[in-house]
């Protein structure tokens, strides 16, 4: 058996055991936007909600690869233009996050909104994990 | 130089630990930046007034050469849920934001996102025109415009000649 030393694939190892497991190199130290996520679980489906305040739909982009879901766009400066800056804290640039869906997401059914800064992403469970009533006779 | 209580903003009664260690060490890590940066940028606009909240927004003030121009991060927050006063120079947001109505069978796998209400007080380097203040609200962004007052403008002062 391959004993692997490398600490790096240790916590590969760890993470990808997680059900919505934040993968190791979306989040940085270094001073970059990274928009808060809530993720919750209602009855026969997930929700993912993006806070994204001041980025257009445009610029927003969300996709599903191998059960990792990827959201991630950029926050454009505004145009400066001449400005004085006096206060400064919005953070710019390009943000990613990605997680790490459970299989039983039906990923063909996923749909997403957007409004007034916020991202909504709903990913319904596939039918046989939706929870059934068995009646009592 | 006030000191702040730092209160937690995380909802931890509804949060279910699904997270593997290095999320949350990041979020922590996060949250003791965020502090840490409202304390020490403090800077020579923002006074912050004694009252604890659950949450402050981020904010952008820029000047042009005739106005003032303050952007808040505030998304999730209705329009009526936001008030703007403003006081010879102090220009003050407060206002709530509150959470979706409540599920029952709700469980959280990450929980990020604060809530409750906020208040933000700048004062700004000159005077204004109150009444001639716009604001909008677009993608989750609150952008309010005052001009500045008529002598404060920059003038160009003409050279005579000898």
């Amino acid at each position: 058996m391959e004993v692997k030393l490398n600490s790096r694939s240790l916590i590969d190892e760890v993470l990808n055991d997680d059900i919505f497991g934040d993968l190791f190199n979306t989040r940085s130290y270094v001073h970059q936007y990274c928009p808060a996520v809530d993720i919750d679980e209602a009855g026969d489906s997930f929700e993912v909600v993006v806070e994204v305040p001041g980025v257009t739909k445009e610029d927003l982009k969300v996709s599903i690869h191998q059960n990792i879901l990827s959201v991630s766009g950029k926050r454009s400066a505004s145009s400066n233009d001449g400005r004085r800056r006096i206060v400064s804290e919005i953070s710019r640039g390009d943000f990613s996050r990605k997680f790490k869906l459970p299989s039983t997401v039906n990923v063909d059914a996923v749909t997403t909104e957007y409004a007034n800064g916020i991202l909504r992403i709903k990913l319904p469970k596939q039918e046989q994990s939706k929870v059934k009533e068995i009646p009592i006779h | 130089m006030t000191l702040i209580r730092w209160k937690p903003t995380h909802d931890i009664a509804s949060w279910t630990p699904m997270a593997d260690l290095s999320t949350d060490l990041f979020s922590m890590q996060d949250e003791i930046n965020r502090v840490f940066d409202r304390f020490f940028n403090r800077g020579i606009a923002d006074d912050n007034n004694l009252r604890i909240n659950n949450w402050y927004p981020n904010v952008d003030v820029t000047e042009k050469e005739d106005a003032y121009v303050m952007k808040a991060e505030l998304p999730g927050v209705s329009k009526e849920d936001v008030k703007i006063t403003l006081k010879e120079n102090l220009l003050t947001i407060h206002g709530e934001k509150k959470r979706e109505k409540e599920e029952k069978d709700k469980s959280y796998f990450r929980s990020e996102r604060v809530y409750g209400s906020f208040e933000r007080t700048f004062t700004l380097p000159s005077l204004v025109k109150g009444e001639k203040i716009e604001a909008n609200f677009k993608d989750g962004v609150l952008t309010i415009e005052i001009p500045k007052a008529e002598e404060v403008k920059p003038k160009e002062i003409q050279i005579k000649a000898a």
